[in-house]
């Protein structure tokens, strides 16, 4: 389990349109949020939660924040997620879309460098189901369960996790990496946590074109690395090469990253492929 | 935003690279070419944001002055790989004693920037990344950290060039990256000269994300769309146009691109990709559904929905609006899932639109509705 009723998160954007709204779902939901920061409403309150200037006065009085949720717009988001990073908060899970990539290189290198893990950014952010939600996914959507789900789309997502449901099937935790060309935490890292978290025993893998995550994640389960039965659908067998398919990361370029390419790596490795996500479940099913 | 070669050769050149010295004709605005006064040889270069233009005869080389005018006329009447020609460049032309490849680029893959260069320029690089490998030299450059003299050094013994003679280009390539948010900034063929190394040929990609931060990029005008696409960023809508006849909206990128390959799969044509994200609400849909059905090469438009943040109703009111609205009459296939579905079914079936629950079903009696005209 990635994260549980007991997590502590901190909300970075807490006072805006998004960034209010989502923190009352996931308060809902159990989300353990000790506080909240928007510079200059500091002293203000989100659902009964304190809202502070900076990252540092959030954490020097609720020192133990493992997460931090970034509902910051474009423009301002690479200072939020700087300042997340220089606070060292060890998880910084980047709700918003739009970032301009030079800004996303820049702080993943630097994340990395300090010892963080970002997840997204223009992700949906993460859920354990019954447990904890830390991003936008519809609590509704999942049951507990046994399967780990890693996407990079997030309707998909829930899509996925409600038909799921619908079969009496759960989830044990589900992350969104981001739909954006450069995210912090890809596919794979995600299947070796999967991998290594006991209440999951088969992991599916929601890609779409562009990049080469879903290569990585077949390689490794050809290594051996991932050994948990993994069944995977990539959307775009249709998009056409150089056009965005909304995602700023789903994009065909210069011949690669195409989804009939990542579907036969998948394939060849050993894992499920399904030309469907509707299908999922019955494959899910069999595996179990 | 792709920059078109007159755009990228006018970056370049500020930046310290050097590029051959040419004028740009507009289609509305052509002078005489007597009156430009230049030495033949010179080049007759179309700008479009395509690639492949030599190949469609977007490029002519003009060694006798007395024909240049008939060559500008026939390249702007034609149509470059589905782009009219609106600009040419006339560019002297310049000999080569040798032609090289170099870029940067935002490389997804390994999180930073990369430089890359051929020592046999020309072609496209994934051409000669195929055939000739061992000719490219890739660099990984940090973004925590600065383009260095051993990066430059790396790429002069690799083309075999003083380092002070390549110097100035690859710092050009990588100032423009850095303060023009560019993905890619690429010279090829990068040609040793009498004037020394010049850049031919260049593209610029600038990430969309971007935009917002250069405002001199963001006033040029739109290209590389076609005039749907043009209409549907005027509505702020997340639209791609494909070749079929299906209109779709979905709710989410992943999940749009998962019903236009459904659709495919039964045997349905998809036209677009229309998504209108998740949380939409009943005016968005309205717009959407309206937009698609004003087209006239949708046949069926399928709408394929997963209400989480989308509320299932709001869809449904969003598209009896857009039917009350719009005269057109077109099959509409709806399949609602998840927040107030059985509501927004209700909705639709009033006024005589049914709905599905399953995805797969729905797709098949789309794509029967639009393979029975």
């Amino acid at each position: 389990m990635f994260v549980d009723e007991n997590t502590p998160v901190l909300v970075q954007g807490i006072t805006g349109r998004e960034g209010s709204f989502h923190t009352r779902l996931m308060k809902e939901y159990g989300t353990k949020i000790l506080a909240g920061v928007t510079p200059g409403r500091g002293g203000a309150s989100v659902e009964v939660i304190p809202v502070y200037n900076t990252v540092r006065e959030a954490l020097s009085d609720h020192p133990g924040i493992k997460f931090s949720v970034v509902f910051v717009p474009p423009a301002h988001c690479f200072n939020a997620v700087l300042e997340a990073i220089e606070a060292e908060i060890p998880s910084i899970v980047v709700i918003t879309e739009g970032i301009p990539v030079k800004d996303t290189l820049w702080l993943v290198n630097y994340a990395q460098y300090k010892g963080c893990r970002i997840i997204g950014p223009n992700g949906p952010g993460l859920i354990v189901p019954g447990r904890s939600k830390i991003g936008i996914m519809p609590g509704t959507a999942f049951s507990q369960g046994r399967v780990g789900l890693v996407s990079r789309s997030g309707t998909l997502t829930y899509e996925v996790g409600n038909a799921l449901k619908v079969k009496g099937l759960g989830v044990s935790t589900a992350v969104g990496v981001g739909g954006d060309a450069v995210v912090g935490t890809t596919m794979l890292d995600i299947a070796r946590m999967l991998e290594a978290d006991a209440t999951t025993e088969v992991i599916v893998v929601l890609g779409e074109i562009g990049g080469n995550m879903e290569e990585e994640l077949a390689s490794a389960i050809s290594s051996g690395t991932i050994t948990k039965p993994t069944v995977a659908f990539i959307a775009g067998v249709t998009a056409p090469p150089g056009k965005r398919m909304g995602h700023a990361g789903a994009i065909l370029s210069e011949g690669r990253g195409s989804a009939f390419d990542k579907l036969a790596r998948l394939k060849a490795a050993g894992a499920h492929v399904v030309d469907t996500p509707w299908k999922i479940p019955d494959i899910v099913k069999e595996l179990l | 935003m792709r920059l078109y070669e007159f755009e990228s050769k006018i970056i370049l050149k500020e930046f310290g690279a050097t590029v051959p010295r040419g004028f740009i004709i507009s289609k509305d605005d052509i002078p005489t070419v007597s009156s430009l006064n230049l030495k033949v040889p010179w080049y007759l270069k179309a700008q479009v944001p395509v690639g492949g233009r030599g190949k469609a005869g977007g490029i002519v080389e003009v060694e006798d002055a007395n024909n240049a005018e008939k060559h500008l006329l026939s390249i702007f009447n034609k149509t470059i790989n589905g782009y009219g020609v609106e600009k040419v460049l006339i560019e002297e032309a310049v000999r080569s004693a040798k032609e090289f490849y170099l870029s940067i680029t935002v490389n997804r893959d390994t999180r930073s920037y990369s430089i890359i260069a051929g020592s046999e320029g020309g072609m496209d690089v994934e051409e000669i990344a195929k055939t000739k490998p061992a000719t490219i030299l890739k660099l990984s450059i940090s973004p925590l950290r600065k383009v260095s003299d051993f990066d430059v050094l790396s790429v002069s013994n690799h083309f075999g060039l003083p380092s002070e003679q390549i110097r100035p280009t690859v710092l050009a390539l990588y100032d423009i990256a850095l303060s023009l948010d560019a993905e890619l900034v690429e010279v090829n063929p990068l040609a040793l000269t009498k004037y020394g190394l010049v850049a031919l040929d260049a593209k610029i990609l600038i990430d969309d994300n971007a935009l917002y931060r250069h405002p001199v990029l963001l006033g040029l005008p739109p290209r590389g769309r076609s005039k749907e696409e043009e209409a549907a960023v005027k509505l702020s809508l997340s639209y791609a146009s494909l070749d079929g006849d299906i209109g779709i909206i979905g709710n989410g990128a992943g999940l749009t691109m998962a019903t236009m390959d459904l659709l495919k799969s039964k045997g349905g044509l998809p036209a677009n990709f229309l998504d209108l994200g998740a949380g939409a609400k009943s005016d968005k849909f309205r717009e959407g559904v309206a937009f698609l059905m004003q087209n006239e090469r949708m046949k069926v438009i399928f709408i394929n929905i997963f209400g989480g943040m989308t509320r299932c109703d709001e869809v449904a009111k969003g598209i009896v609006d857009a039917v009350s609205e719009i005269r057109i009459k077109k099959p509409i296939v709806v399949r609602l899932a998840g927040t107030n579905a059985e509501e927004g079914a209700r909705i639709l079936e009033k006024v005589g639109i049914a709905t599905f629950t399953n995805p797969l079903e729905a797709a098949s009696r789309a794509a029967s509705l639009a393979g029975g005209e």
